[in-house]
């Protein structure tokens, strides 16, 4: 009922956890089959980016891990998983810093893990979105109310310096009608 | 013991059926305040700063009754962004209403995985000068280049540098005799549209007659880049053009050529865009009790960012008020003496950012931002393409 997942050169010693004894936890712990589109989703250098340790009767538990994938994303989806009220659990770690990879760990209340965990960058994706549109929009707001102000100061210097000009004339045709 | 005479009735048992305690008018709704503030500012204390994990777990606050996690819909009511400037290099901007976790990964994104053009081959024909090859091509890689990274492609192992995906420099300076130390700025680099102009080897006599066709050089380039629209009024240059590269003494002279190609930070920090990105947490100066006279004297004369100011209370007195707390830096300079200590609180507030962007010229830093969020929303499309 042990499956072995191909990880590929190298990796599966540094990454596979180890393997429970039967006696130690008293059930097993299984490794989902890789399905083909897991096989498809392959990085750079060939390995897979995407593993699910679960088991196979109990899909509501399951770490999955990253490829390629750091700090940046992982705190994301973690902070996205614990809005999520289906979520009973939901953590990540590193396993060692010089591998790029994150294990996420998502512990939901009966719906498949797998699926909360898509829910989760979903919503993400989505709030991503809104800040980009945010930010631009203000962004813009501010560019136009700069342009606005920029044209204010320009029509008061303008202003200004036709007031000089008109009291250098004054003076100067008072001067011509002294002479 | 003796039984209770009392009949219930009807009306007592709907009464029972419908009764909720919080619909009474002096039962206190959501969380109280003590827990409020755990749960949005973090406390600066003297000796370190308290309740800065954030404890946002949709169930933390149910025995309560709170809902803690932050819907979608209210992250679209709740979510502003204020920006404080914005010019060509700098940008200062609030973004209100958002976790940590995706202030930093904001951060990350702009420091270290949007793309950039900067140059990673030097090809070095002549090089007399004091400095050597190899600090000299590590100096020229460190120069920020002002091109706009979204019209090139990545260069990969198997592709030939054509004009979509390099740029090319040269740099020919001789410093001829009888004149004094000339330095070298990056105002020397000239940008070759047309590609590499040092000609590649080839085998030998072993050529047959295509020598009738362009000699080959480092770079095929199938047109100029000055036909593209992008380039054909600004030249690609650097961004500052009085960077000193190096610097030679009379007779000695460097020739090479420099091409540049699309990277990330992470790579290298020569990619990143940005000469920095950094964010704060709004400040929160609150002043917990009446500080008169010669405290307030003393409170406004101890802060260096000016944050304190003093206030007439009439009869003489004096009280000491939060003028600025956006400026303080939460140096805790104020609660180190023993008096002040219980009198002033300094806080953060946990959901508000004051982000500052330096750019380096690639990109003008709004567009650079805009640039992260859109790499944060490709990471999670991957991510849920690989799940499904």
């Amino acid at each position: 009922m042990f499956r072995e997942i191909e990880y590929g050169q190298g990796f599966s010693l540094l990454l596979a956890p180890r393997q429970p004894k039967q006696n130690e936890l008293g059930f097993k712990t299984q490794y989902n089959a890789t399905s083909s589109s897991k096989n498809d989703a392959v990085t750079a250098k060939g390995r897979s980016r995407e593993m699910e340790h679960g088991s196979f009767t109990n899909d509501k538990d399951a770490s999955f891990t990253l490829a390629e994938e750091d700090h940046t994303l992982a705190n994301a989806v973690r902070f996205m998983l614990n809005q999520d009220p289906r979520v009973t659990l939901a953590g990540y770690s590193i396993p060692h810093p010089s591998l790029e990879c994150v294990n996420v760990r998502v512990q939901t209340t009966g719906d498949p893990a797998r699926e909360v965990l898509k829910d989760a960058c979903q919503e993400l994706m989505l709030m991503n979105r809104h800040v980009r549109s945010v930010f631009d929009k203000a962004v813009s707001e501010f560019k136009v109310e700069q342009a606005r102000l920029a044209a204010e100061e320009e029509e008061k210097k303008k202003a200004e310096e036709e007031e000089i000009k008109k009291q250098r004339d004054l003076l100067a045709s008072m001067d011509i009608e002294s002479d | 013991l003796p039984c209770r005479e009392k009949m219930v009735t009807e009306e007592d048992k709907i009464f029972a059926k419908n009764f909720k305690i919080d619909d009474l008018s002096d039962v206190p709704a959501g969380l109280p305040p003590h827990l409020k503030l755990k749960q949005n500012r973090v406390v600066s204390k003297k000796d370190a700063s308290v309740d800065t994990a954030d404890a946002i777990y949709s169930g933390s606050y149910v025995s309560s009754g709170v809902d803690n996690s932050v819907k979608l819909e209210n992250f679209y009511e709740d979510f502003k962004v204020d920006v404080i400037s914005c010019t060509e290099t700098d940008m200062e901007f609030d973004m209100i209403g958002i976790d940590a976790a995706f202030a930093n990964a904001f951060r990350r994104i702009l420091i270290a995985e949007v793309p950039s053009m900067a140059i990673e081959k030097v090809l070095i024909a002549y090089n007399t000068s004091l400095i050597v090859d190899e600090v000299l091509a590590h100096r020229i890689g460190l120069i920020p280049i002002a091109a706009d990274p979204r019209l090139f492609e990545y260069l990969t192992e198997n592709d030939q540098p054509n004009e979509k995906n390099t740029i090319v420099f040269k740099l020919h300076v001789k410093c001829p005799k009888g004149q004094p130390r000339l330095q070298v700025l990056t105002n020397e680099l000239q940008w070759l549209p047309n590609g590499s102009e040092f000609l590649k080897e080839t085998g030998g006599s072993t050529s047959n007659s295509n020598s009738n066709s362009k000699p080959k050089t480092y770079t095929s380039f199938s047109c100029s880049q000055d036909s593209l629209p992008e380039f054909a009024d600004n030249p690609i240059t650097p961004t500052y053009l009085d960077i000193l590269i190096a610097k030679l003494s009379p007779g000695q002279e460097i020739e090479l050529e420099a091409h540049a190609v699309k990277g990330i930070g992470k790579t290298h920090a020569k990619w990143s865009p940005v000469g920095t990105a950094w964010y704060r947490m709004l400040p929160e100066v609150v002043l917990l009790g009446e500080v008169e006279d010669e405290k307030a004297e003393r409170l406004v004369k101890v802060c260096p960012q000016n944050v304190f100011d003093i206030e007439d209370m009439g009869n003489g007195r004096k009280r000491a008020t939060v003028a600025q707390p956006r400026n303080c830096t939460l140096c805790k300079e104020c609660i180190r003496d023993h008096d002040l200590v219980d009198l002033v609180d300094l806080r953060s507030v946990k959901n508000h950012f004051i982000f500052k962007i330096e750019s380096t010229g690639s990109l003008p830093p709004d567009v650079i931002f805009t640039e992260a969020v859109k790499i944060l929303e490709d990471k999670c499309e991957r991510v849920i393409a690989d799940l499904s």
